[in-house]
């Protein structure tokens, strides 16, 4: 049986009762968004799009029926989407909107997780994945990512291939939330995996970050930069990231002092991208309850970052994405709350100067609707979300700049 | 709390199903009331951007305190004494 119990379940209210091919509004005239067919069949959702080195787009998503849930793929050729392929199924995976499977691409292979519940505990879930050779065109048995063998929540991944033919994997891991008085804290870990799913080196790259939100990451020209939701004693909960730099992990250090503290968890991760040396990461925050999208770019491999654009506020929800484009431009998305949600882009140049708004889609606030991801090639973006108008259903659009 | 003036629901912050509600809920040994999206819609209330949010409401139903975090019987008092109600004992 699928066991979609999700993340922190329930936010109390106390009663009293005694007491197709468009020109985008508000773009340039250039930029036109095509919807895509998508390859994947009703009742799907959690999707994303990645693309290789080459350019080439690759579509990931989950369908659920009758108890199972599936994770498969396709790849967009130019003929349109390749038949999908399944890269896993089972009746006991943690299902969950905002933590949800990946697929890591490149020319060597491609490396795809998903969650499992591992124990009776709520959140209690592994990490596990399997590895494809395209020498050998077969994927590896699963694999558990993490190797502490400890019922707890294990998640929001993120996965970045390496020039090697390694994969770096990034994810929250609750191994010290299980003892200790009080419980520890939920930590930060990475991994390099080999193309057989072996562990060739492990880290903590944090002792105490935020307990749901997404991890992300990408390549600089420095090397791997990790972006997330930290978590100091005093429950401020600002965005870090850190980058390895000829194998040794930089002190993780705050892209921007919004100082939002809270002591619960806004399910809302940030987003890095990397070109060359530039660097642009994204991500929410709602100091004094006024939500606000943000964005921050580097000219120097994240060492150092500017000061915040407001991208949006306060009508948005976040649910960031974060696309640098060949032009060098960067690309935002977020969730719009003026009125019915709209999924939209914002475009930026390499100086931050704002360029133009693209809608995509109008969506939901509801958390069904899950997380756009976006993607560049060239100067296009790919962009993929889950409609649940009805049935839900995976939708993907590109927009060309 | 549950034999005063007060009455505790839960909300499901990842609007799942009435039935998956009601089984996780279950599963997590939620004895209180929880509402379903049509109770919320009547409310009009806006999902929060933290986990958890407690809301105080008036008896006619409007917000009158937001709390961030986990909260104690004592901080659900206390906001409610700030808002110049009071827990009676029934």
């Amino acid at each position: 049986m699928i066991k979609p119990i999700n993340i922190p379940i329930a936010a109390l209210v106390v009663t009293l009762l005694t007491c197709s091919l468009d020109v985008v509004s508000g773009a340039a005239a250039q930029t036109q968004l095509q919807n895509l067919p998508s390859p994947a069949p009703s009742n799907s959702s959690l999707s994303r799009v990645v693309a290789n080195e080459s350019g080439e787009i690759y579509l990931s998503w989950v369908t659920q029926n009758a108890g199972q849930a599936t994770l498969a793929y396709s790849r967009l050729s130019s003929e349109g989407w390749n038949t999908p392929k399944e890269i896993s199924q089972g009746d006991n995976w943690f299902i969950n909107w905002a933590d949800f499977p990946a697929l890591s691409v490149d020319s060597r292979g491609m490396v795809a997780h998903w969650l499992q519940i591992s124990a009776q505990g709520t959140y209690d879930y592994d990490i596990r994945a399997r590895f494809y050779s395209r020498d050998s065109q077969a994927w590896t048995t699963p694999k558990t990512v993490h190797t502490d063998g400890i019922n707890a929540e294990h998640g929001f991944v993120s996965m970045l291939p390496l020039k090697d033919g390694t994969t770096l994997i990034t994810w929250l891991d609750g191994r010290e939330t299980k003892h200790g008085d009080p419980l520890g804290a939920m930590t930060l870990r990475a991994g390099i995996f080999d193309k057989y799913g072996s562990i060739v080196n492990e880290w903590e790259l944090d002792h105490r970050v935020c307990d749901c939100c997404q991890t992300s990451s990408a390549m600089t020209e420095k090397g791997p930069i990790v972006a997330y939701r930290d978590r100091t004693a005093q429950e401020v909960r600002d965005i870090f990231i850190t980058l390895l730099i000829d194998g040794v992990w930089t002190s993780p250090r705050p892209i921007h002092n919004d100082n939002w503290q809270i002591a619960g968890c806004p399910v809302n991760g940030p987003s890095v991208a990397a070109k060359n040396e530039k660097v642009a990461v994204a991500w929410f925050s709602a100091k004094d309850d006024t939500p606000k999208v943000q964005l921050v770019m580097s000219k120097d491999n994240g060492l150092s970052f500017s000061e915040p654009i407001v991208v949006e506020s306060p009508n948005t929800n976040g649910r960031v994405g974060t696309a640098i484009l060949d032009s060098g431009s960067i690309v935002v998305s977020w969730i719009d709350t003026t009125e019915a949600a709209r999924i939209m882009l914002s475009r930026y140049d390499t100086n931050g100067e704002f360029l133009e708004y693209t809608e995509v889609a109008r969506s939901s606030a509801s958390r069904r609707s899950g997380f756009p991801i976006i993607e560049a090639v060239g100067n296009s973006v790919f962009i993929t979300w889950t409609d649940i108008s009805s049935v839900p259903q995976i939708k993907v659009a590109r927009i060309d700049y | 709390m549950a034999k005063s003036n007060v009455i505790i629901v839960g909300v499901n912050f990842d609007e799942d199903p009435r039935d998956l509600t009601l089984e996780i809920a279950n599963h997590m040994g939620i004895e209180f009331q929880t509402l379903s999206q049509q109770d919320l819609d009547l409310l009009g209330l806006k999902p929060p951007n933290v986990l958890p949010t407690t809301y105080v409401l008036s008896p006619a139903n409007e917000v009158m305190a937001k709390l961030i975090g986990m909260q104690t019987e004592q901080d659900i008092i206390d906001a409610l004494t700030h808002q110049g109600l009071t827990l009676l004992n029934q």
